[in-house]
């Protein structure tokens, strides 16, 4: 189980569900810089494509070992942030994308304290918005319904399990607490023959919270805060397989579930870079 | 629990300045577009750089490797040809985890090794429909795996991308994270190789030199079946694999079993040998070694056989002396001088020496061989062929029966009548 290579013959799947909605305009600091929610997350979805597609590149180019699916869900619906038809995309097809490259300005303190300027530029696949309310459970319905075809296809049947990774800020506006329990449950029982998808949940963090407030990967509940939504979303979570935990710390095999709770946006790349960490799988 | 990215290593080296503890400020290659050039693995990302004018593969890993320093420090102790001296870098590269807060970094740094991967070599090679280069690849391959078995230690990972063909058509390896040395345990050894390259019993038995004989032997079988017939590529998935280690056990391997008619249809006893290797009920492969020792003789370049360990005499048969049948325990046949194996008991049928030359029968196909074990006349058009008298010998083609010679070719005439083999 979670052990099959991942191939060109035998890709897997990565679906990011982006919380737009109206909240997501609150500010909050990344990366030095005051902005948007929104913006953030945009940036950071950028930086985690541009990853995948980095741990794609071999001696004769990328290889399309990952679908990708990106969905926003706001008070306009859910809806593919991708700029390719369909709701995956191959990391070629993203590669090729013409897509706006944004550049970014960064002063980087040195490690012996100096500042330094630096230029990163960023392709923008996924563009900032926010508006409206929070329809969480048409997104998990919406990932759900993908991932039924993806598994169902004959190509993906001994793949590597599929991945849901939902970003959200708040509560959702369209369901209650076990309506979105049942939904997650429905994701988590799709399945290829090497086992079943994986669902994280990550939550961010408002602006004035304290970093000793996040809980990342917790292997019990009694690690969240006291919190009705803590707990919602950490029993709506995977337990992550031993293979995982491995991939992630040789020292640590303890089973964690697949949230992160009060998430500062600095903290939200390597959150999702932990979510894909099965894109080490490659062949 | 922090995952350093490939992104992260990318921007420290797409500007280097003081974020480097003893490599200063090195120079790495860069595409088109002015970004680092690299290479993703599952667990690493390599950098092509020069540090004083001198080039390097730096390694920087993506998943936790405890044991890095270890690995390379005992190659240091087992210095091989087979290996480009590494130095284990601890600390060595600041990532940025934000604008302001980062962490040091391991990295190995390799002595550059020039050349091309197997793997691309190989997909080249055909798309090239380059079957001569096939043969030298495979061939290459042969001898660069015996000199790896007469190591102490064993790769642990051996795979085409894993293996780097150098521009004077030797090979060496790269990726030793998955390492066997002496005197290793189970909690040495972290990685346990590749699924796709290895026998499906080998993460449960103790790590151990046997490590790489089930990759040798496939890969070898691989490289010689395209090599014979680049045809039967189009049975390869895209990562270029003909068969999986599961479906040959198994017994349903397409690949394996259009790889065992080819070998007879062309009389490749020594492929025919490796294939036999392939089902295996354990990953220790015993006969590995003179499999190979015999396929680089089969294919007759004497100048660039190795040393071997086993006694078995390099190129042709030099002592003349004639090799006789033998049939193994599981009914199979062979032949040998003494103790000596010349041709390792693969055979459906195998008669003696008449003239030098004896007809065998490979899965239902018939050749004549040389007393060496090579293939002298492809017979794979008779349905039965007769020892050699007089330097003629009987075949049979549609019900009629011909005559051929010492080259194959046809005549009308016939030979007193023999035993036949069919």
């Amino acid at each position: 189980m979670y052990s099959a290579r991942i191939t060109r013959d035998r890709r897997t799947a990565f679906v990011f569900l982006c919380d737009q909605s109206g909240s997501m305009t609150e500010r909050i600091v990344f990366q030095g810089s005051e902005m948007h929610k929104s913006e953030a997350v945009a940036t950071i979805m950028n930086m985690a494509i541009e990853e995948l597609a980095n741990r794609c590149r071999r001696e004769d180019g990328i290889r399309d070992y990952f679908d990708i699916a990106v969905a926003g869900y706001s008070g306009d619906g859910i809806r593919s942030l991708l700029c390719t038809d369909g709701t995956f995309a191959s990391i070629t097809e993203l590669v090729r994308c013409n897509v706006p490259v944004k550049r970014r300005h960064i002063l980087r303190i040195l490690p012996g304290g100096n500042q330094l300027s630096a230029t990163v530029d960023q392709r923008q696949w996924i563009t900032p918005a926010a508006s409206g309310n929070t329809p969480m459970l048409a997104a998990l319905e919406y990932a759900e319904h993908a991932l039924r075809q993806w598994c169902s296809a004959r190509s993906n049947r001994l793949s590597y399990p599929p991945t849901v990774i939902n970003i959200t800020d708040g509560e959702a506006s369209d369901a209650d607490d076990e309506q979105l329990l049942h939904a997650a449950s429905r994701i988590k029982s799709l399945s290829t023959y090497d086992g079943n998808a994986l669902l994280f949940n990550i939550h961010l963090a408002p602006y004035t919270t304290d970093r000793a407030d996040t809980v990342s990967l917790p292997c019990s509940e009694d690690e969240l805060p006291n919190v009705k939504y803590a707990s919602l979303l950490y029993n709506m979570s995977s337990v992550l397989p031993t293979q995982y935990s491995r991939m992630l710390s040789a020292a640590d095999l303890s089973p964690k579930h697949a949230v992160c709770y009060n998430c500062p946006a600095d903290e939200l790349f390597n959150m999702l870079a932990i979510g894909t960490a099965s894109s080490s799988m490659t062949l | 629990m922090t995952i350093t990215t490939v992104t992260q290593y990318i921007e420290s080296l797409s500007s280097p300045t003081g974020l480097f503890r003893t490599l200063g400020e090195p120079v790495c290659e860069r595409d088109s577009r002015g970004r680092p050039v690299f290479f993703a693995g599952g667990n690493a990302a390599v950098f092509p750089i020069s540090v004083d004018g001198k080039k390097y593969a730096l390694k920087c890993y993506t998943r936790p490797r405890p044991d890095a320093a270890d690995t390379c420090a005992r190659f240091a102790s087992f210095p091989s040809p087979l290996v480009a001296p590494s130095r284990f870098l601890p600390d060595e590269i600041y990532v940025y985890d934000t604008p302001s807060e980062g962490r040091w970094c391991d990295a190995i740094l390799t002595e550059w090794i020039d050349g091309f991967s197997l793997d691309f070599r190989i997909r080249q090679a055909m798309r090239r429909s380059d079957a001569a280069t096939l043969s030298h690849l495979a061939d290459a391959f042969d001898a660069t795996a015996l000199a790896l078995l007469d190591e102490l230690w064993a790769h642990g990972d051996l795979k085409p991308s894993n293996i780097i063909v150098t521009p004077s058509g030797g090979m060496m390896l790269t990726d030793t994270d998955a390492a066997y040395f002496p005197g290793y345990t189970e909690s040495n050894v972290r990685e346990t190789g590749t699924p796709q390259y290895n026998h499906p019993l080998r993460s449960g038995l103790p790590p151990g030199k046997y490590a790489d004989d089930y990759p040798i032997a496939l890969l070898s079988a691989t490289l010689h079946a395209l090599a014979d017939d680049m045809t039967v590529g189009r049975m390869c998935d895209r990562e270029m694999q003909l068969m999986q280690p599961a479906e040959i056990l198994a017994g349903i391997s397409e690949g394996y079993a259009a790889s065992r008619r080819l070998a007879a249809r062309h009389g490749d006893i020594p492929l025919l040998a490796m294939l036999d290797l392939l089902v295996s009920p354990s990953p220790q492969l015993p006969g590995l070694r003179e499999t190979l020792e015999y396929s680089l003789r089969f294919r007759s370049c004497p100048a660039d056989l190795p040393a071997t360990s086993s006694g078995i005499a390099t190129g042709r048969n030099s002592d003349r002396t004639i090799p006789e049948t033998f049939r193994s325990d599981a009914g199979k046949w062979g032949y040998r001088c003494g103790d000596r194996i010349v041709v390792p008991p693969v055979l459906d049928g195998a008669l003696e020496f008449t003239e030098s030359l004896a007809a065998i029968n490979m899965c239902g196909v018939k050749h004549f061989i040389r007393t060496d074990g090579t293939t002298a006349i492809n017979c794979s058009g008779y349905e039965s062929i007769k020892p050699f008298r007089s330097g003629r010998a009987e075949v049979r083609r549609n019900g009629k029966t011909l005559v051929i010679d010492r080259h194959g070719a046809e005549y009308p005439d016939k030979v007193p009548d023999g035993s036949e083999c069919t």
